[in-house]
C-alpha cells in the first residue's frame, strides 16, 4: 500500500498545530491590547464640542478655578457642568460680539441648552462619585491630567477598570492634602527638597488622616457596582 | 408546553385526607398553600427543582426560522460584544439653573397622594426634575413617613405610556380652547338656570374643589351634582353613614379591639396611620414593665381573609349576613338597648359570652396586670363600610356603651363635601331625559357603577342623541387619565393631570388638610386637573391650579390670623406661611369639627332612627335591619372587596400592581373567585374550575381559587379587573381582557355583599397564576423527602441521631409563633424551637471538638484566615418582626420602585420567573389554643404569618462559593454582592442558595425602549439586561450615599479642628475641641436617618436595619432580643437578615372555655 501522506506532511502538521496556537494566540493578544489601546478607550483623543471651549485658555490663562463651572464637585456624583448662566456673565460682557459663542447666545437667547459631547463616560454599571473623591485627597489632575493644557477636552486616563482599581489598591500614591486638590501643578517631589514627605509618605499620612477606607474595602465589588 | 404544569397546581388531595395529614403531623403545621398540604409526590418533586419545569427552557413559541435568526444574530454579536466602543453620549445642563438642584443628588418635595380621594402625606423624590420615587410624609397623619402599594406604584402610572395625551371630541383629537368653547356655548345656550347639567364626581374631600363646586351649583341653581365612588365601601370610617359622622381611631389607646368585617390595616383611607397605632398596641417594649405583660388583643369576625384578619388573635368565618346578627348579639351583651337578641349555636354563645366579657373588662385573663391600671382597659369596636349603615350604628352604640369614645375613637363631622345625588338618581334621571348636560370629572362609572345602574347604556344614549336637525342633542364630557371606559361613552375626552403634574389640595382621613404640590409640569400640555376642569366650568378656562388653591387657602390664614388675635400681618406674610405649608407638606390649625350629634347624647340619637349623614344612607333602626334568625344556611352568599392591587380598577394599568401577588392567594394579572375548600367539594370543582355565578339576574363564568380561611357558601369577587379600556398592560397579549369584571354582579342596593347566589359547574378550566408554590425555600415542613434523591437534604452539617425526615421535615422551623402565655412561661422558646442542631450551630459555630481534635466547622476561612473581621466598621444587618408585619406588600413595590425591578408578565409568572426581590411568603398555621367549633379546624380557620423574605446576607453565603466568574463576592461590611457586569447567567448561585432569593433575569425583561419609563429610573442603580442573576443589594446605593456622607462630613470637621490648632492658642485648642465633639453625634444622626427602601415603606416599622456593630442602635438590640432567630440557621450560613418570632394575645378564658384544639 503506498503511502498516503507525503514525510512532508509531518512538518505541515506540526506547524498546522503550532501555528493555530501562536495564531489564537496572537489574535487573542491582538484583541486584548486593541481593547486597551487609546483606540477603543479614545485617551488623548480631543471631542470636537459644539463651542471649542478651551480649557487652557480659561484655566492658564485666565486663572478661573474648577469650581467656578463645576460646582457640585464637592457635593455630588456628578461634577456638574456649567449653565448657559455661567457662561453669560462673563461673556454678556467680553466678547459679546465672537462669532464662535454664537451656539453660547443662542442658547441663552432661545432658552435652550447647548448640547456637549462627553468626554470622560462610563458604562451604565459603573458609579462614580466626584465628591468622595475630592473630599478625601484626590485632586482633579489625578484623573483628568493636567487641564489646563488641553485646548479642547480629552481624556487624559483610559478610565478602565484595572485604572481604577491601581489606585484603590494604593490610594497612597494619589494622595494630596486636602487643599491642593484644585492645584494642577502640586508636585510633593518639589517640597521634598525642603524636608517634606515624598509622595508615598506623604500619602500613608493622608491615608490614616482622611480615614480612607482599608484596601480590602475599597476593592469590594459594591464600591463601584450597584 | 403545558402552563399548568409549570404553574406547580396540584391540588390533588380531598379534604379528608388533607386533614388526616393535618391531624397526622400533630404539631403546628405551617404551609403557604392548600396544594403544600395536598400535593403529591410528583408536586414536592417540582417543588424541589431549583427553577420550575420550563423555567430554564426556552419553550416559547419560537418557530425554526425565527430560532436561526437569533442564532445567526446572536453568533455574530457574541465576537462582537468584547469590542464595542461606548455610544457617544452628550451633557446637556440647564441654561438657568434651578435654585436647590444639585445635579445627581435628588431633591424631596413633600406633597399629597389620593388615595380613595383622601390624602396620604408623601415626599416625593425628584432627580434633576424627574419624580422617581414615593415615601411617606413623616409629619403627615395619615402616612407617618410610612406608604402603601399604590403609593409606591403611583409614580409609575405618571409615566404610563398609554395615558391620553389629547382632548378628543368622538374621534377626533382637538384641543383645550375648542372644548372649551364648545362647553361654554352648550351651557349659555341652555336655559339660564341650568336645569337639565349635571355633574359626576369621586367623593371630594379638596376644600377648595368643593367651593367650586358650590360655586358651580349657585351660577346653575337647577344643575345637580352626584357622586359615584366605589371606593366608598372599602374602608371603616363610617363613609356611608351609619355613625354620627365619620370615625377616627386610635388603636394606640385599645387593649381589645373588635372588627366586625372592617379590614382597618388596608382598606380603609387611614389604614397606614391605623396599622401603625395598632402596632404601636402591640409589639414588646423592651426594658419597660410593659414587655411581656401587656399585649393589645384583636377580634376578627369576617367572611373572608383580611389582612386586619391575619393579625387577628381570635378570628371567625362567618357569613356576610351573619356579621350584623353577630354584631347585635355582642351589642345586646354589652347592654346596648333594642339591639335584637338572635340566637346562635351554644358554642358560639359561649365565644360571643366570652368575647364580649373581655370587651367589657379588657383582658382581665392576663396573669399580670402591668399597665392594665394606669388605663384601667380600653375596647374598641370597628365596623366594615361594605355593610349597610346599621352596622356602623351598631359599632358605635358598642362603643359608646363600652365607653370608647374620645379614648380610642372619636366622630368628626364628615371629611368629605355632602349633599350630593347618586348614580342610581342620576342615571334614572338620565334614563328618563331630564339631563343635557354631563360634566363628569375623573372617575370611570360607564366601568365601575353596579351593573343594575346600567350606566354605560344611559351615558351612551345621552352621548349620541340628536335633535330635530341633526345635531348633536346633549353635551358629555370626562375628565380621566385614559380614554378609558367612560370617555368612550363621552362626547369630550380631557387628560386628567397626574396628582405629581398638577397643584391641587385634600384632606386625611382625620381632617388634615395638604397641599398636592407637583413636581413636573404635566407631561402632556393638553391635560388638565379637576380644579382646572371646573374653572373652567365657571367660564375661566386659563386659570391655573396654582392659582386656584393658593387663593382658595389666603382667606383661611387670614382668619387664623384674626382667630389668633395676632396684629394684621401684611400680605407678604401670606406667601412665607404658604411657602411652609408646602415645605411641611399639611396645615396645621384646620381641626375637624366633632361629629353632629356630639358625643355625649349619642345614644340618645342612636335610638332615633336617625344618622343619615351621606347620599347613599340607609335610614337605621335601633331594631334588627334583617332577620335575626340566619338564612338559609346552604345559600350562597357573595362579598365584592376591591382588589388589594388593583383597587377600583384605577390602576389596572400599572404593570407592578398588577403583578404583585395578592396576599393570601398569591394570585398574579388577574382575580377569581374565592371559595373555601369545603364549598369547593360540595360543588364537585377545584381549583381553576370555571364557575358559573348568578345573581340579581345577570351570571359571570370565572374561575375558582381554593383560600383556606374562607366562610364555607361564600364567595369572594374583587373588583377591579376585567377592563376593556384599561390600556396596554390591561390587555392580555393576545387581546383578551384580563380578569372579571366584578362590577357586572353588583346591585346599587347592596353593592358590598349580597345573599341568595346561584353558582353552578362551567365547561372549561381557567387559567390562574399564583406564585404561592415559588422558591420554597429547601425542604417544606410537610415535605417528603425522596428517597431516592438526596436533594432535599441540607448537607451542610452532620447531624448525628436524626434522621432525614426529622432534619429535613421538623426540624426547619422556619416560622416561630407562640402566645403570649408561652413566651411569659419561657423567654427563649425561639431558641428552643429552634432545636438541638441549631443550638450547636450558634454555639458550635466556629469550631468544636471532634474526637479530642478540634476542627472547624465551617468551610469558610474566619477572620485569622483570611476571611472578614465582622467586628470592624460598619455591619449591615436586616431584622423582621413578624409579629408586626402585616403582609401588605408595601415593601414589595418600595423595592421594585427603588430597584429599577422588571415586570415579567404572567405567562413568566406562571413558569417562576418573576422579579420581585421581596417575596411574602404568607404561611397557613393552627391558631394557638384556639377551640374549635362545629368540627373546624385548621384548614378552615388558619392562623396566617406573613413573612417577608429579601436576602439573607448570610455572612458564609452558600451562593458565593459556586460562581465560576466572582460575580458574587463578599463585602467588608457584611453585604452579599452581586456585580451584574460579571455575571454571565450559569445560575449556579441560585441553585444553591437554600433560601430561593436569587432573581434571574431569563429575558430582556427590563424596558429599555418606552421614552417615558425611562424617567421613572432610579439612576443610581443598574437597569440590569439579559441573563444577569440580581437579588436584594440592602439598597447599597442609599448605604454607599451615607457612609459617603458621614465620611465628607467627618473629614470637613477634622480639617475644621486642625484650622483651629493651628494658631497654637487655648482658645483655638478649646475650639477644635468642641468641632471634634460633634463628629460622633452627626455620625449617629446620619447612621440614623438611613433607611431601607422596604424599611421606609413598612406602616408598622416591622423592619429594622442599620449597623449591627454601633452598640446602641436599634439593630444591635434587636439582634439580642429573645425572639430573634435566622431562617435555617442549622447551615450556618450565619445570615445578616434576621426575624422576630411571631407573638399573638390569645384569650385564656376562650382557651379554656373552647372545645380543645
Amino acid at each position: 500500500m503506498p503511502q498516503l501522506f507525503h514525510p512532508a506532511m509531518n512538518t505541515l502538521a506540526k506547524a498546522t498545530f503550532f501555528g493555530s496556537i501562536a495564531l489564537a494566540a496572537g489574535a487573542g493578544l491582538i484583541g486584548w491590547n486593541v481593547e486597551r489601546s487609546s483606540y477603543m478607550t479614545r485617551q488623548g483623543d480631543p471631542r470636537p464640542q459644539p463651542v471649542p471651549f478651551s480649557h487652557q485658555h480659561h484655566v492658564r490663562g485666565l486663572g478661573i478655578d474648577c469650581r467656578y463651572c463645576h460646582n457640585s464637585v464637592e457635593d455630588s456624583s456628578f461634577a456638574g457642568m456649567p449653565a448657559t448662566k455661567v457662561c453669560m456673565t462673563c461673556h454678556s460682557q467680553i466678547w459679546v460680539n465672537a462669532p464662535l459663542l454664537q451656539p453660547v447666545r443662542d442658547s441663552w437667547s432661545q432658552n435652550k441648552p447647548i448640547v456637549w459631547t462627553r468626554v470622560h463616560n462610563l458604562p451604565g454599571f459603573v458609579f462614580f462619585d466626584h465628591s468622595i473623591h475630592v473630599n478625601k485627597g484626590v485632586g482633579c489632575v489625578t484623573c483628568h491630567g493636567e487641564v489646563d493644557g488641553m485646548p479642547l477636552m480629552w481624556k487624559e486616563s483610559s478610565l478602565q477598570m484595572e485604572w481604577c482599581l491601581e489606585c484603590h489598591r494604593e490610594p497612597e500614591r494619589a494622595l494630596r492634602p486636602r487643599s491642593e486638590i484644585f492645584n494642577l501643578h502640586y508636585d510633593p517631589q518639589k517640597d521634598a527638597n525642603r524636608g517634606n514627605p515624598t509622595q508615598l509618605e506623604l500619602g500613608l499620612k493622608l491615608k490614616e488622616q482622611y480615614h480612607i477606607l482599608p484596601r480590602q474595602q475599597l476593592q469590594n465589588c459594591s464600591t463601584c457596582h450597584r | 408546553m403545558d402552563s399548568d404544569s409549570a404553574n406547580l397546581v396540584a391540588m390533588t388531595g380531598d379534604l379528608a385526607s388533607i386533614r388526616a395529614r393535618l391531624a397526622a403531623r400533630g404539631g403546628p403545621a405551617l404551609w403557604r398553600g392548600l396544594d403544600e398540604l395536598a400535593g403529591d409526590d410528583e408536586f414536592f418533586r417540582k417543588l424541589g427543582d431549583e427553577f420550575a419545569p420550563g423555567a430554564a427552557e426556552w419553550d416559547d413559541a419560537a418557530s425554526r426560522r425565527n430560532f436561526l435568526k437569533l442564532m445567526g444574530a446572536s453568533l455574530a454579536l457574541a465576537g462582537m460584544v468584547g469590542c464595542n466602543d461606548q455610544p457617544q453620549e452628550t451633557i446637556v445642563p440647564y441654561v438657568n439653573p434651578p435654585e436647590q438642584v444639585v445635579p445627581g443628588r435628588p431633591t424631596f418635595y413633600a406633597t399629597a397622594m389620593p388615595f380613595s380621594g383622601y390624602a396620604l402625606g408623601a415626599l416625593a423624590e425628584s432627580h434633576e426634575g424627574r419624580p422617581t420615587k414615593i415615601e411617606g410624609n413623616p409629619a403627615h397623619s395619615a402616612s407617618l413617613g410610612a406608604s402603601n402599594v399604590f403609593m409606591q406604584a403611583s409614580v409609575l402610572d405618571l409615566y404610563d405610556p398609554d395615558r391620553s395625551k389629547l382632548v378628543t371630541h368622538g374621534d377626533m383629537s382637538t384641543s383645550w380652547g375648542a372644548f372649551y368653547s364648545a362647553m361654554s356655548a352648550h351651557l349659555a345656550s341652555r336655559r339660564k338656570d341650568g336645569a337639565g347639567v349635571r355633574l359626576l364626581t369621586r367623593s371630594i374631600t379638596s376644600p377648595s374643589l368643593a367651593i367650586q363646586i358650590d360655586e358651580f351649583l349657585k351660577r346653575y341653581p337647577g344643575a345637580q351634582w352626584h357622586v359615584h365612588d366605589p371606593t366608598r365601601r372599602a374602608g371603616c370610617c363610617g363613609r356611608n353613614g351609619g355613625g354620627p359622622g365619620q370615625a377616627v381611631y386610635d388603636f394606640s389607646k385599645a387593649d381589645v379591639i373588635l372588627s366586625l368585617d372592617a379590614d382597618f390595616m388596608f382598606y380603609d383611607v387611614g389604614s397606614l396611620a391605623y396599622a401603625r397605632q395598632f402596632m404601636d398596641g402591640r409589639r414588646r417594649k423592651p426594658g419597660t414593665d410593659a414587655d411581656r405583660q401587656n399585649m393589645n388583643r384583636l377580634y376578627v369576625i369576617e367572611s373572608s381573609f383580611s389582612l386586619t384578619g391575619t393579625m387577628a388573635d381570635h378570628r371567625k368565618a362567618v357569613k356576610p349576613s351573619q356579621i350584623e346578627p353577630i354584631a347585635q348579639a355582642l351589642a345586646s351583651r354589652l347592654g346596648v338597648a333594642d339591639a335584637g337578641k338572635p340566637s346562635f349555636s351554644s358554642e358560639m354563645e359561649q365565644w360571643l359570652d366570652a368575647v364580649a366579657a373581655d370587651l367589657k373588662a379588657p383582658l382581665d385573663d392576663l396573669r399580670s396586670v402591668g399597665l392594665k391600671a394606669a388605663n384601667g382597659g380600653v375596647a374598641v369596636v370597628v365596623a366594615a363600610d361594605h355593610h349597610s349603615p346599621a352596622l356602623q350604628a351598631l359599632a358605635f352604640a358598642m362603643n359608646q356603651a363600652l365607653g370608647s369614645i374620645g379614648k380610642a375613637v372619636r366622630y368628626i363631622e364628615p371629611v368629605e363635601k355632602q349633599g350630593a345625588g347618586t348614580i342610581e338618581s342620576l342615571a334614572s334621571d338620565m334614563a328618563a331625559g331630564k339631563v343635557d348636560t354631563l360634566l363628569i370629572v375623573g372617575g370611570n362609572p360607564a366601568y365601575d357603577a353596579p351593573a343594575d345602574v346600567q350606566f354605560q347604556n344611559v351615558l351612551r344614549k345621552l352621548s349620541n342623541a340628536r335633535d330635530a336637525a341633526g345635531n348633536s342633542a346633549n353635551f358629555t364630557a370626562h375628565l380621566a387619565s385614559h380614554k378609558d371606559e367612560t370617555s368612550f361613552e363621552c362626547q369630550w375626552h380631557i387628560p386628567e393631570s397626574h396628582y405629581l403634574e398638577a397643584w391641587g389640595d385634600l384632606r386625611a382621613y382625620d381632617g388634615t388638610p395638604s397641599i398636592i404640590q407637583p413636581l413636573i409640569l404635566p407631561l402632556s400640555s393638553a391635560s388638565r386637573s379637576a380644579w382646572e376642569f371646573m374653572a373652567a366650568a365657571l367660564g375661566q378656562p386659563d386659570q391655573g391650579g396654582y392659582e386656584i388653591v393658593r387663593a382658595h387657602w389666603q382667606p383661611f390664614w387670614k382668619k387664623q390670623q384674626d382667630a389668633h388675635k395676632e396684629q394684621k400681618k401684611p400680605e407678604r406674610e401670606f406667601q412665607v406661611w404658604w411657602e411652609s405649608v408646602l415645605r411641611e407638606g399639611i396645615i396645621v390649625g384646620f381641626a375637624p369639627s366633632p361629629g353632629v350629634p356630639g358625643e355625649g347624647n349619642a345614644l340618645q340619637d342612636l335610638k332615633e332612627p336617625a344618622c343619615e349623614s351621606t347620599g347613599n344612607s340607609t335610614a337605621f333602626s335601633a331594631g334588627p335591619s334583617q332577620p335575626a334568625s340566619a338564612p338559609n344556611p346552604d345559600a350562597w352568599e357573595i362579598v365584592f372587596r376591591l382588589d388589594m392591587c388593583v383597587w377600583d380598577g384605577q390602576y389596572a394599568n400599572n404593570p407592578w400592581l398588577m403583578e404583585l401577588p395578592r396576599p393570601f392567594t398569591k394570585l398574579v394579572w388577574e382575580n377569581a373567585a374565592l371559595m373555601s375548600y369545603r364549598s369547593a367539594e360540595k360543588l364537585g370543582v377545584t381549583e381553576q374550575s370555571l364557575i358559573k355565578v348568578a345573581y340579581a339576574g345577570r351570571a359571570l363564568e370565572l374561575p375558582v381559587l381554593i383560600v383556606p380561611g374562607q366562610a364555607d357558601e361564600v364567595l369572594t369577587l374583587h373588583l377591579g379587573f376585567g377592563r376593556t379600556q384599561a390600556g396596554h398592560v390591561a390587555d392580555d397579549p393576545d387581546g383578551k381582557i384580563r380578569g372579571y369584571n366584578a362590577y357586572f354582579l353588583q346591585t346599587a342596593a347592596s353593592p358590598g355583599m349580597g345573599i341568595g347566589v346561584q353558582i353552578s359547574k362551567a365547561a372549561g378550566n381557567g387559567n390562574l397564576v399564583m406564585t404561592r408554590s415559588h422558591h420554597a425555600m429547601a425542604a417544606l415542613p410537610g415535605m417528603k423527602v425522596p428517597s431516592e434523591s438526596g436533594r432535599l437534604k441540607p448537607r451542610a452539617i452532620e447531624h448525628p441521631g436524626m434522621d432525614d425526615q426529622e432534619i429535613g421535615v421538623l426540624n426547619r422551623k422556619l416560622v416561630r409563633t407562640a402566645t403570649l402565655e408561652q413566651f411569659q412561661d419561657d423567654a427563649n422558646w425561639v431558641t428552643r424551637l429552634g432545636g438541638d442542631t441549631e443550638m450547636k450551630a450558634r454555639g458550635l459555630s466556629d469550631e468544636k471538638l471532634f474526637k479530642g481534635r478540634k476542627i472547624q466547622l465551617s468551610l469558610y476561612p474566619d477572620k485569622d484566615h483570611g476571611g472578614w473581621d465582622y467586628s470592624k466598621g460598619y455591619q449591615w444587618a436586616m431584622s423582621i418582626d413578624q409579629t408586626a408585619c402585616i403582609g401588605c406588600n408595601a415593601c414589595v413595590v418600595a423595592c421594585q420602585a427603588e430597584n429599577n425591578i422588571p415586570v415579567v408578565g404572567k405567562d413568566e409568572c406562571g413558569r417562576q420567573r418573576e422579579m420581585q426581590w421581596i417575596r411574602i411568603d404568607d404561611w397557613y398555621g393552627t391558631q394557638p389554643n384556639e377551640p374549635r367549633i362545629d368540627g373546624v379546624d385548621a384548614v378552615d380557620e388558619p392562623q396566617i404569618t406573613h413573612q417577608p423574605v429579601p436576602c439573607m446576607h448570610c455572612e458564609n453565603a452558600p451562593c458565593e462559593l459556586v460562581c465560576p466568574v466572582g460575580a458574587t463576592t463578599h463585602s467588608a461590611e457584611g453585604l452579599n454582592e452581586m456585580t451584574y457586569n460579571r455575571c454571565i447567567g450559569t445560575r449556579y448561585c441560585s441553585n444553591n442558595c437554600p433560601y430561593k432569593v436569587r432573581r434571574f433575569n431569563f429575558f430582556l425583561f427590563a424596558d429599555f425602549e418606552t421614552p417615558s419609563r425611562a424617567l421613572q429610573y432610579n439612576p443610581d442603580v443598574t437597569v440590569r439586561s439579559r441573563g444577569v442573576m440580581e437579588k436584594c443589594t440592602y439598597c447599597v446605593q442609599r448605604l454607599n450615599e451615607t457612609r459617603m456622607d458621614i465620611e465628607k462630613m467627618t473629614v470637613g470637621l477634622e480639617d475644621r479642628a486642625r484650622a483651629a490648632e493651628g494658631d497654637g492658642t487655648p482658645a483655638g485648642a478649646a475650639e477644635a475641641k468642641r468641632i471634634r465633639a460633634l463628629i460622633p453625634s452627626s455620625q449617629t444622626d446620619l447612621l440614623g436617618q438611613l433607611q431601607t427602601a422596604c424599611q421606609q415603606s413598612c406602616p408598622t416599622q416591622a423592619i429594622v436595619f442599620g449597623d449591627k456593630n454601633q452598640p446602641n442602635s436599634p439593630i444591635a438590640k434587636v439582634r439580642e432580643d429573645q425572639l430573634s432567630y435566622g431562617l435555617l440557621e442549622d447551615l450556618t450560613t450565619k445570615p445578616r437578615t434576621t426575624y422576630l418570632g411571631r407573638l399573638s394575645n390569645p384569650n385564656r378564658k376562650l382557651s379554656k372555655a373552647g372545645v380543645s384544639a
